[in-house]
């Protein structure tokens, strides 16, 4: 017999609650608190520093004296400012031609940034893992083995593969470049002359304005590994019995991956999509180690998260950088709306009819 | 048996909060006076002697030092402020220091100063510049511990190799070219440089070389520092154009310093090390660490221009935070680092110019490379002077740093018109200097 709710006693329930209350309590004190904080907040000018009672009314005793003294002094303390915040993110500062305000105007540069991260990003790490699971997903002596080692980057930390990559993307002395160096060298000394490559004219990966976002999303692939387990569970799911059907009727591997792998697996991979453009949109650590100068070269690597941190932590506008970050929480609840809306048309889910 | 799992899940989860509370709650820090600092390797040893001699001296106040290495030391800072619960003793530098100040964060200090038996004439015993550096709005916020005032350093192995003279007390920018030009060399003969004269100064370091032409980043009608309504974006004309094609053509013209993609993301002072450049321009904070390696190295003035010779003056100082709850112990523990045994360890340790002028002799004498002319940073608070610090250094440093970034990385980028887009982003901030360009 099915479980109704009349079978659910209330000390069941109230069990499943306790179970779940630290949870509960968690999310409550760290999420929703700080979020709401960061909403009111951002309807003010607040610098992040100050005291926040004169919003309220009360005069901050730790004040100078000074303070209690003329406009000037008090028009240092914070205000209620209305959406003004949301207004001036979405206002390209008035130096700013319109054509070229994708590119000049810092929040329309870190979206675009932000996004070019996140879509490049997360194909190539959909690809990799879905490519990887299928190469680990064989009876084979040792497959555990290997499946430990391509997970290993995803458990280890972000910063320690960080200093990795950067020794790997130096121009100078890099690995990368050293290999590209020798290609060319080795090119030169078999073509003819006129052939000949510049040995400088190698890239400048995470220095270089042109090839700094690539560099992020190439080394956003060397984090599969998370995505490679969860294709891998998906894919174990398979009934075999689906592939042996296809094998009788004369299905070949391309006609079995595209009509029973793709479609037995879309579920798994609508997951790993959502999730991984929520996480790419939150990029951050990439961009704040891996340049010289965190959001370089010439705001190459901006990301959004990063231009909230700035203005946060340095330029000391802390009710902008709320507002930021609420835009930012509209942004992924519309992505992941939409995907969500789109996913009807092409993931299956097993007991749904047809 | 079945029933048993559960009993065991619900024991651990009350053990790991009873262990969490306990934590929580813990009053392990209670009665210590909490010092926090940032800073190299060295300069935790450094701090570990002063907190051990000044529990020598008052043993009924047990130090807790709290040591944050690295970058980003200010934001760590603004969010133990913003706790409620910060360490009672802050070490910060000049350059952020009026908010937490105009906010108070920090507890003014000028009562403190004539305390009975633990009193401080700053004006007196200090360097000129020290007590002014921390000052807002004519109180006094910090007690100044050190000084770093910028200077060239020089890697006399380069130099001996190459054949080039170490450059002399006073000498020029365009004598300065030519040392560069001569440290530049393509040693293995690849076509590519493997060691370059000097390395393009982060704007803060390239200070010196706008006293050197005459310009300047702000002009002011009040006392330092400056609130922001008092000054004026004046980085315009013939002297800024100057500096910054001075500093341009050291790396597109000239190429005596590496341009970004060729320095390899290494500090000046790795480039240094490494050989890989002769020169760079930096404070006294990095002769702890050179002092560690095998380097013959010294250090030389700023070289002089058609606008003189300047070099820039940082100090670092002490804040009490305006929330503390041991105020008195605090201004004990910060009297004493002024004083004249903290300030010996200092001296000792080479950090900096030790902010108590009487004990700059030691300072000079405790250089453990016998023929580095430590002096030099003494001679130079003759000529250094006070940076463009403001209300709203950050807001004015950002645009600063990217501007002259991309006028260096980027060949086609004149300094004319890295002057004019500093001006439009800086204009909001100050205004022009003489209104509209």
């Amino acid at each position: 017999m099915k479980p109704t709710r009349e079978h659910v006693t209330w000390r069941q329930s109230l069990r499943g609650y306790l179970w779940a209350a630290p949870w509960f309590v968690g999310f409550a004190a760290l999420t929703v608190g700080p979020l709401l904080f960061a909403a009111v907040i951002s309807l003010t000018d607040w610098n992040g520093i100050s005291d926040l009672g004169p919003l309220f009314g009360v005069r901050p005793d730790g004040a100078p004296a000074a303070a209690a003294e003329g406009p000037d002094q008090l028009a240092r303390w914070p205000h209620w400012v209305g959406l003004a915040n949301y207004r001036d993110a979405f206002v390209p500062a008035p130096d700013i031609p319109f054509s070229q305000a994708l590119w000049l105007d810092e929040f329309y540069r870190s979206l675009v940034n932000t996004a070019i991260y996140a879509v490049g990003s997360v194909l190539l790490t959909l690809g990799a893992a879905l490519g990887l699971a299928m190469l680990l997903n064989q009876k084979l002596r040792g497959i555990s083995v290997f499946r430990t080692i391509f997970f290993m980057p995803a458990i280890v930390s972000g910063v320690a593969t960080m200093v990795m990559w950067r020794w790997i993307y130096n121009a100078e002395f890099g690995l990368l470049n050293t290999g590209l160096r020798r290609l060319y060298a080795a090119w030169n000394w078999a073509a003819p002359a006129s052939w000949h490559l510049d040995l400088g004219a190698v890239p400048g990966w995470i220095e270089s304005p042109h090839w700094a976002l690539a560099s992020l999303v190439f080394m956003a692939a060397w984090g599969a590994g998370s995505a490679m387990m969860i294709f891998l569970a998906g894919l174990q799911n398979i009934p075999e019995h689906l592939y042996e059907a296809a094998a009788i009727d004369g299905a070949g591997r391309w006609r079995k991956f595209v009509h029973i792998t793709l479609p037995q697996l879309s579920p798994t991979i609508f997951f790993n999509l959502v999730i991984g453009i929520i996480a790419s949109f939150q990029v951050f650590a990439e961009a704040y180690l891996l340049p010289s100068e965190p959001g370089g070269p010439a705001n190459a690597t901006l990301v959004y998260v990063l231009y909230i941190y700035q203005k946060a932590f340095h330029e000391n506008e802390m009710g902008y950088a709320c507002a930021l970050g609420w835009i930012l929480f509209g942004i992924i609840l519309a992505a992941t709306l939409l995907l969500v809306g789109a996913s009807r048309r092409w993931v299956y889910y097993e007991g749904e009819a047809a | 048996m079945k029933r048993a799992a559960p009993k065991i899940l619900i024991g651990l989860f009350l053990a790991a909060l009873a262990v969490y509370l306990l934590f929580f709650f813990g009053k392990a820090d209670e009665g210590r006076l909490k010092v926090c600092f940032w800073g190299a390797f060295e300069e935790l040893g450094m701090w570990q002697q002063m907190a051990a001699a000044f529990e020598r001296a008052h043993p009924d106040i047990p130090v807790k030092l709290e040591y944050y290495p690295g970058g980003r030391y200010e934001d760590k800072v603004r969010v133990l402020l913003a706790s409620g619960k910060p360490p009672d003793v802050i070490l910060f530098q000049d350059e952020p220091f009026p908010p937490f100040c105009e906010f108070g964060k920090f507890e003014d200090l000028s009562e403190y100063l004539k305390r009975e038996g633990q009193s401080l004439d700053l004006d007196r015993d200090y360097w000129k510049t020290a007590a002014e550096s921390f000052r807002w709005r004519g109180r006094q916020y910090g007690i100044p511990v050190w000084v770093g005032n910028t200077l060239i350093y020089i890697n006399k192995d380069l130099f001996d190799k190459f054949g080039v003279p170490y450059p002399p007390d006073d000498w020029t920018v365009d004598e300065f070219l030519a040392t560069a030009k001569a440290l530049t060399r393509d040693t293995d003969g690849d076509g590519r440089i493997d060691h370059y004269g000097f390395t393009p100064p982060y704007w803060l370091y390239g200070l010196p070389f706008l006293h050197a032409y005459g310009a300047r980043f702000l002009e002011a009608d009040g006392p330092f520092p400056i609130e922001a309504s008092h000054a004026r974006w004046a980085f315009t004309g013939p002297e800024a154009e100057a500096t910054a094609t001075f500093i341009k053509d050291l790396v597109w013209k000239h190429h005596v310093a590496p341009r970004e993609s060729e320095a390899g993301q290494m500090d000046a002072n790795v480039q240094f090390l490494t050989g890989r450049i002769g020169m760079f321009t930096s404070g006294p904070w990095e002769m702890p660490f050179l002092n560690r390696t095998g380097l013959r190295w010294d250090v030389v003035p700023m070289p002089r221009g058609p606008g003189g010779r300047g070099t820039r003056v940082t100090w670092d100082g002490l804040a009490m935070a305006a929330d503390s709850t041991r105020k008195d112990q605090a201004w004990t523990f910060i009297h004493f680092v002024a004083g004249r045994e903290a300030q010996e360890i200092i001296a000792r340790t080479q950090r900096s110019v030790p902010a108590l002028k009487e004990v700059q002799d030691l300072f000079v004498s405790a250089r453990p490379q016998r023929d580095v002319h430590v002096e030099r940073f003494i001679a130079a608070m003759g000529y250094a002077r006070l940076q463009p610090i403001t209300d709203q250094w950050e807001k004015m440093a950002a645009p600063l740093s990217q501007e002259f970034g991309t006028m260096l990385r980027d060949q086609e980028r004149t300094p004319d018109e890295m002057i004019r887009r500093l001006a439009v982003r800086e204009k909001p901030i100050f205004g022009l200097v003489g209104g509209e360009p």
